[in-house]
């Protein structure tokens, strides 16, 4: 219930916030409608909708607190999340950094380099260990990688810089 | 497989077609829709866990069957009922697609604005009960679709004096960042073990006499699922239990349902198939999506500088029928390869997440990246991972972001031709019969799932009423 109301909050405050921005742009006429109108039709429901939900998530919470409702009950309807046993909570933290920070190397020690590292630590956080499969994942995943995408679709993958693009045109 | 559902094959597919012709590209991908609503049924008949949302149903049966010691027998029947629905969906298919795209070339602007109001009503049946976060959804995709140069005026919008915005906003990572990246995130928290054993399947999985007993069944269900499928937003997930449902409700014996028997199989297996292809209609004849798979086959189509719709047969008729032949080929290719397949399914469940993962994050940036070979891209998809991640978590609907996306560019740009043509005069929707029919059907799809919930309510006020008298 708590993440629907800051669900509410979030949708108002963006919808609101990108309104200030549509009412800049021209409306134009009934006869030719400028840019502006349209996303200002859709902020404006938006908007509104945000506040039917802040509304109705309310009024739940009130009826909650009026029937004083079991906090372990409320727990169990409101809050279960999808997954089945959520074993490492913050893990996804994680994940999203390594991918995060593969994406922000690729630029510079381009995909030959950048790709076996990724799978490397993206394998050891997922919870592989063993250091020999985790050498043996990454070097033939990147050659699995290397030979469908730039060797026979020809995807033009990044290169990276100075020495890094050097070794990338020695490959493709 | 659990947890990679048909929609996020095909994403995790898209960058391999990237440098292919379009109809090797479409085979590819609508054989794969295909095959991933039949191979649901796997996990869902041997684990009791549905490998796609499509064959919740066929756990109820499937699964007590292999339990008694007969799960070659429920697999079979479920690979026949799938075959058999997969045919009977794809023959409707043939059959009714070039009729709907030849009504709908009488289409201009205005009927088209109304039809893809109509595919934004999907989002009643995409919502999963809760319409308010289900329209939110939709909103912030028509959003998404704003931002960017306007193709109309040539107006900067929302772009904060960046070069990157101007081009908008590209489906393809929203598509990736809210399907597969939010799927890897959800699954870093769980334990990374496969789970479910295989037994070894020696036995045949046909048996005859048992298919002539559900012949009836599997009838009704095909035809049910395909009309159903064809019904913009009603996917095959409620075919399945639509005809699980008609199935106890015509049955002799309503009281064996749930404990193995193979009607129970047969019904939401024929159906989930055949309502599959029953989908593919008005994707192809009027290019609105049907259910969440269709709407990623409708963006691939715009990847590839397609639209489909009524001009696709006539420009791309080659490609159309290619699809049509394919399907009936991958629904025969099931039938004669569903025992190697299965066998090849007991590896591949053995392959653990920390060694799946790390392939669909590299899949994920190469796929987004080589669209427009833009690592801003690539931000953005996994902005949107992460978002999806936070979305589901609180059982956000966030297909209904997709549709946003995916139609938004198609209603505005309609909306304002249509008014520019008629003048300003905005009854030109209501006054041209079709599109005023359109309009009705997509403001009917809105309002209904709200009046049956309301109906249901009052229904069950009655009936705790009349309880509580009883119990006095």
């Amino acid at each position: 219930m708590k993440a629907n109301i800051s669900l509410a909050v979030i949708v108002i405050v963006f919808s609101g916030f990108f309104l200030i921005q549509a009412v800049r742009l021209p409306m134009g006429s009934v006869e030719r409608i400028g840019p502006g109108a349209w996303p200002l039709v859709i902020l404006c429901l938006m908007l509104i909708l945000g506040v039917v939900l802040l509304i109705k998530e309310l009024i739940k919470h009130k009826k909650h607190s009026g029937l004083q409702m079991d906090k372990t009950a409320e727990a169990q309807t409101e809050e279960t999340p999808i997954e089945m046993e959520v074993v490492y909570p913050y893990k996804h933290w994680i994940v999203l950094a390594v991918a995060a920070g593969y994406v922000l190397v690729l630029p510079v020690i381009g995909f030959i380099v950048a790709t076996p590292l990724l799978m490397l630590a993206a394998a050891f956080v997922l919870g592989l260990k063993h250091i020999g499969k985790l050498i043996t994942l990454s070097l033939t995943s990147s050659l699995v990688f290397n030979y469908i995408f730039i060797v026979l679709l020809s995807v033009p993958l990044p290169r990276g810089a100075g020495i890094f693009r050097s070794l990338s045109i020695f490959v493709y | 497989m659990p947890g990679i559902s048909g929609a996020m094959l095909v994403v995790i597919l898209l960058p391999i077609t990237y440098g292919m012709e379009t109809t090797p590209v479409f085979l590819l991908l609508t054989g794969i829709y295909a095959a991933s609503v039949f191979s649901g049924m796997i996990s869902a008949v041997l684990f009791r866990t549905p490998g796609t949302p499509e064959a919740i149903a066929t756990t109820f049966d499937g699964y007590p069957m292999a339990k008694k010691g007969h799960p070659e027998k429920a697999l079979g029947l479920a690979i026949v009922s799938s075959v058999i629905g997969g045919i009977v969906g794809t023959v409707f298919l043939i059959g009714l697609t070039p009729i709907l795209a030849d009504f709908a070339l009488r289409f201009s602007s205005p009927e088209y604005f109304a039809l893809a109001v109509l595919g934004l009503t999907v989002v009643a049946s995409l919502s999963g009960g809760d319409l308010v976060k289900g329209l939110i959804g939709v909103l912030f995709g028509l959003f998404v679709a704003t931002i960017g140069i306007d193709v109309m005026t040539g107006a900067n919008r929302f772009t904060f004096h960046s070069t990157t915005l101007m081009s908008g906003i590209d489906f393809v990572p929203i598509l990736i960042g809210l399907f597969a990246i939010s799927e890897v995130l959800r699954k870093s928290r769980e334990e990374s073990k496969a789970k479910g054993k295989m037994k070894k399947l020696s036995k045949s999985l046909l048996d005859l006499p048992m298919l002539r007993k559900v012949s009836t069944t599997l009838g009704r269900s095909s035809i049910i699922g395909v009309f159903v499928g064809i019904l913009p937003g009603v996917g095959a997930t409620t075919a399945s239990l639509l005809s699980y449902s008609e199935a106890v409700r015509w049955s002799k014996h309503p009281e064996t349902f749930g404990t193995g028997t193979p009607e129970g199989i047969a019904a939401p297996e024929s159906a989930n198939n055949s309502a599959a292809m029953g989908a593919m209609v008005p994707l192809l004849a009027l290019g609105i999506p049907g259910s969440a798979t269709t709407a990623v086959i409708l963006g691939a189509f715009v990847l590839h500088g397609l639209q489909p719709g009524p001009m696709l047969f006539d420009n791309e008729m080659e490609m159309v029928y290619s699809i049509f032949a394919g399907l009936i080929v991958v629904n025969l290719l099931i039938l004669f390869l569903a025992k190697p397949f299965i066998k090849l399914f007991s590896y591949t469940v053995k392959i653990p997440y920390s060694v799946l993962g790390p392939y669909i994050v590299v899949l994920c940036v190469i796929g987004t990246f080589a669209v427009r070979n833009s690592m801003f891209d690539v931000m953005i998809m996994l902005i949107f991972g992460l978002l999806g991640f936070g979305l589901e978590k609180i059982r956000f609907p966030i297909a209904t972001i997709i549709l946003g996306v995916v139609l938004g560019g198609m209603v505005e740009e309609q909306f304002r031709r249509s008014l520019v043509a008629a003048n300003g005069d905005i009854s030109i929707f209501f006054t041209r019969p079709i599109s005023a029919v359109l309009l009705a059907l997509a403001l009917l799809a809105l309002v209904f799932p709200i009046v049956k919930k309301a109906f249901n309510r009052k229904d069950q006020k009655t009936i705790t009423n009349n309880n509580g008298r009883h119990s006095l």
